[in-house]
């Protein structure tokens, strides 16, 4: 399947342009002089998001260690914004996309710690208060090197600032990430659809995968467990996938599969037992599983917070004839720390978990999962995504919930 | 194809032991009480060597950044080796594999960070001089955590302690590299470049590829590549490096550099093909100028040269040749890849095969040797091998077919 749209063209220029200037009103309400991002890429998804967010640039030079010598801060990029100045990029590559990044002015060196440090200096803000965004994004050695080229710049520490700026959906990355679920929809279909007797799981997400690369979408991991250790979230390591045992009848079968397609994620999963016929115990556990999500993503308005969200799934628990059954059968179930988070192109808030007040609003995209494990029985994890509406809660995942009968 | 051999039992816990040892000693050495190192899995595989090579410990959980609160360190695991005393290992799932780890003291917790500085107390480091190796293989974030827990400790940052101990491939590393991680890689770049015809787009390459080395239990990590118009890029799509949409015509060059991983272990090398395989005479002499350079280096490369003697014969090899000579000459966009090769293993390690690097070639060293020309006005072509350093040579491990053309 060819992809039907190119989505890295998809967000305007003006679009990216109105994100840098919100950055830069941020920093200016929080009385500082300037915004200093920054990211990393080197063909990974999970610390890149606030740059390309703010210029639509990602690296995919494979990363390189500081200590060689070879650079610095290889896989990195930098975004520099005075708070009344023009948006500095330094980029890592000569091969950056003309054709679709998003800055007044971009620098490419191996050497990008020291670009920033001549940037920070160019735009005036050496010595001055800037706004640090990207601590959780960057390595170790990217942040020792910023702290000596900096000089007795002020680094305040802002890691949410371009977040809180993501959190918020736009139209047009509401086109993306439909097509990202619709991709991952498929994919997970894929695996479920693959999970059956004689097939290892390496088979199940090779199924996935024979829909996730031909569309043009990046197939990030697919956490996964089966068998006498089901139990457990994931077991193997380095592939999070088994490729020695065979599924036999009544493994309970589960994976948590995230991807992405245009720097936007699906993060979701289910359970299938191999043959299609459940024992009563791992019945209950999945049936629970689907119905909690389920019965969260129903309750989800705009206007709760991410605690109240929690507090549904608790009461869930505690009141629901499937809940209190589950609680009998399955007194050890995994630690209920929260139920669900944002996403888009990372992790984020909200966390639908305790004390979490980020209020939910229309356009926020959201994944709500659940996991029941029992040793001896197996887990059932079951997730969705969607999108907060005006009035509640638009599952965008379209891949079936059970397969048994 | 399925997988040859199980990576994670392969190693025997006693060669564990022995790199955890052998890092104590280099930590004595080097006037320290002790050495935390830190590393980081989540999926990805470029952040995640020395603690693996110390415990045999990967952490599968997804990455979550410090800020939201839902933990430290997430994804890390941190080796914490008193020079006197027993190993302790902070990792951050409760599914870690009891069965695999090698470690004296195992800890899981969410709160990597919080757990790393009670193990510094209980391991009486607390206050001492303490080597922090791994400061390119942890977030900032966690870094700064560190720094906090860490108290009145002197951290000195000793990011290359345990590379060094890693560089030299034990002959039980040299036989998993050799007949298993080779095998998977050369089937994954054999399959993608098999799979380079008309009508295909650079996506169903990387399937190819990947419907090769899942089954054997490999590891795609990427596979840059560029073809047709961008070819005399080193890669043009990001996210993922490949292109799903252009289906490539007759008389493309495509060429991949591809890395990956089986039981943590890197393959990384590449090919370039002309689409059709009826190439034109100055597409044909890219190509053979291209593998012709990288297998001068590899007939050069001898324990006892350096990172620098093996750069300077590539060099040579550069200036003289008629076809480099060929290429019109244009103003560097940045300071680009400064170097022939490089020693792999589980991450990019030294020696760098580069301008001034000293590093002496050993037996046992696993090294990529590579070299892309091409400029906007003919395209662009890549190619690499692999292999380790033996007594008296190099022994090239890339068995993946060369040229497509008859």
């Amino acid at each position: 399947m060819n992809q039907p749209f190119d989505p890295w063209s998809k967000i305007s220029p003006d679009e990216y342009r109105a994100r840098q200037d919100r950055a830069r009103q941020s920093a200016r309400e929080a009385g500082l002089d300037g915004v200093l991002v920054y990211s990393r890429g080197g063909a990974f998804l999970d610390m890149h998001a606030d740059v390309l967010y703010l210029t639509n640039h990602y690296s995919q030079l494979p990363y390189v260690a500081d200590h060689f010598g070879v650079g610095s801060a290889i896989s990195h990029a930098a975004v520099i914004m005075p708070v009344e100045g023009p948006t500095v990029l330094i980029v890592d590559v000569p091969w950056w996309r003309r054709d679709l990044v998003v800055a007044d002015e971009v620098r490419d060196t191996s050497f990008v710690t020291e670009a920033v440090g001549q940037a920070l200096r160019d735009t005036g803000l050496l010595g001055k208060r800037v706004a640090f965004v990207g601590a959780g994004f960057m390595t170790a050695s990217a942040y020792l090197g910023l702290v000596e080229v900096a000089g007795d710049t002020s680094l305040v520490r802002m890691d949410d600032l371009v977040e809180k700026l993501r959190v918020i959906t736009s139209p047009a990355e509401r086109e993306i990430i439909r097509q990202a679920a619709t991709i991952g929809s498929q994919a997970i279909e894929g695996i479920m659809g693959a999970a059956v007797e004689g097939n290892t799981e390496a088979d199940a997400v090779g199924a996935a995968l024979d829909v996730t690369i031909p569309a043009g979408a990046v197939f990030y991991d697919a956490a996964c467990n089966s068998g006498p250790l089901a139990h457990h979230y994931a077991w193997s390591r380095l592939p999070s996938y088994d490729v020695q045992r065979p599924f036999k009848n009544g493994d309970i079968f589960h994976v948590d599969c995230y991807g992405v397609f245009g720097g936007y994620q699906w993060d979701f999963g289910r359970t299938r037992v191999i043959g299609d016929q459940p024992t009563g115990p791992q019945q209950a556990l999945m049936d629970a599983a689907v119905e909690i999500v389920g019965h969260v993503c129903d309750s989800i308005r705009p206007g709760m917070t991410g605690g109240d969200v929690f507090a549904v799934a608790e009461r869930w628990l505690a009141e629901s004839s499937p809940g209190q059954t589950l609680s009998e059968q399955v007194p050890n179930f995994e630690h209920l720390g929260h139920v669900g988070h944002g996403i888009g192109l990372s992790w984020s808030v909200p966390w639908l978990m305790p004390d979490d007040q980020t209020m939910l609003e229309p356009g926020m995209y959201v994944a709500v999962e659940m996991m029941f494990g029992k040793e001896g029985v197996g887990a059932a994890l079951h997730e969705e995504n969607g999108l907060v509406t005006e009035d509640g809660f638009e599952v965008l995942t379209t891949t079936r919930q059970r397969w048994h009968s | 194809m399925t997988a040859s051999v199980d990576p994670w039992t392969f190693f025997p816990a006693k060669e564990y032991k022995d790199r955890q040892d052998r890092v104590r000693k280099a930590a004595q050495e080097a006037g320290l009480d002790g050495v935390v190192v830190y590393s980081r899995g989540g999926g990805p595989v470029d952040m995640c060597a020395d603690a693996l090579y110390l415990t045999n410990h990967y952490s599968q959980q997804p990455y979550v950044a410090d800020h939201v609160g839902v933990g430290s360190a997430r994804s890390h695991g941190v080796v914490i080796l008193p020079v006197e005393g027993p190993t302790i290992l902070v990792l951050d799932i409760p599914w870690w594999r009891r069965d695999v780890v090698v470690a004296d003291d195992v800890r899981a917790s969410i709160h990597v960070t919080d757990r790393v500085g009670e193990a510094l107390k209980d391991a009486k480091l607390y206050g001492k001089r303490i080597g922090v190796s791994g400061t390119s293989y942890m977030s900032a974030a966690a870094y700064i955590g560190l720094q906090k827990v860490a108290g009145d400790s002197t951290l000195e940052i000793v990011d290359d302690l345990v590379e060094n101990v890693r560089i030299r491939k034990s002959p039980r590393e040299q036989d998993f590299i050799r007949n298993h991680v080779a095998k998977v890689g050369n089937a994954a770049v054999e399959a993608m470049l098999d799979a380079a015809v008309e009508g295909a787009t650079e996506a169903d390459c990387v399937a190819a590829a990947l419907n090769a080395l899942v089954p054997m239990g490999g590891v795609l990590y990427d596979a840059a590549c560029a073809s047709g118009p961008n070819a005399h890029q080193f890669s043009w799509d990001r996210a993922p490096s490949h292109n799903a949409t252009r289906p490539m015509e007759k008389g493309d060059f495509f060429h991949v550099d591809c890395y990956g991983t089986f039981g943590g272990y890197l393959w990384d090398f590449g090919r370039t093909r002309i689409v059709g395989d009826e190439p034109t005479d100055q597409q044909r002499d890219l190509i053979e100028a291209t593998i012709e350079c990288v297998e001068v280096v590899c007939d050069a490369i001898k324990p006892g040269k350096t990172g620098d003697d093996i750069l300077q014969v590539g060099m040579k090899w550069l200036t003289e040749s008629p076809v480099v000579k060929s290429i019109p000459e244009e103003e560097a966009e940045t300071e680009g890849f400064p170097a022939v090769g490089h020693g792999i293993g589980m991450s990019w390690e030294g020696p760098w095969l580069m301008e001034g690097d000293q590093s002496v070639l050993e037996p046992g060293m696993y090294l990529a040797a590579e070299m892309m020309l091409g400029h906007p006005s003919m395209g662009g072509t890549f190619f690499e091998h692999n292999g380790l350093v033996t007594e008296d040579g190099f022994e090239i491990l890339t068995t993946c077919r060369k040229r497509w053309w008859s």
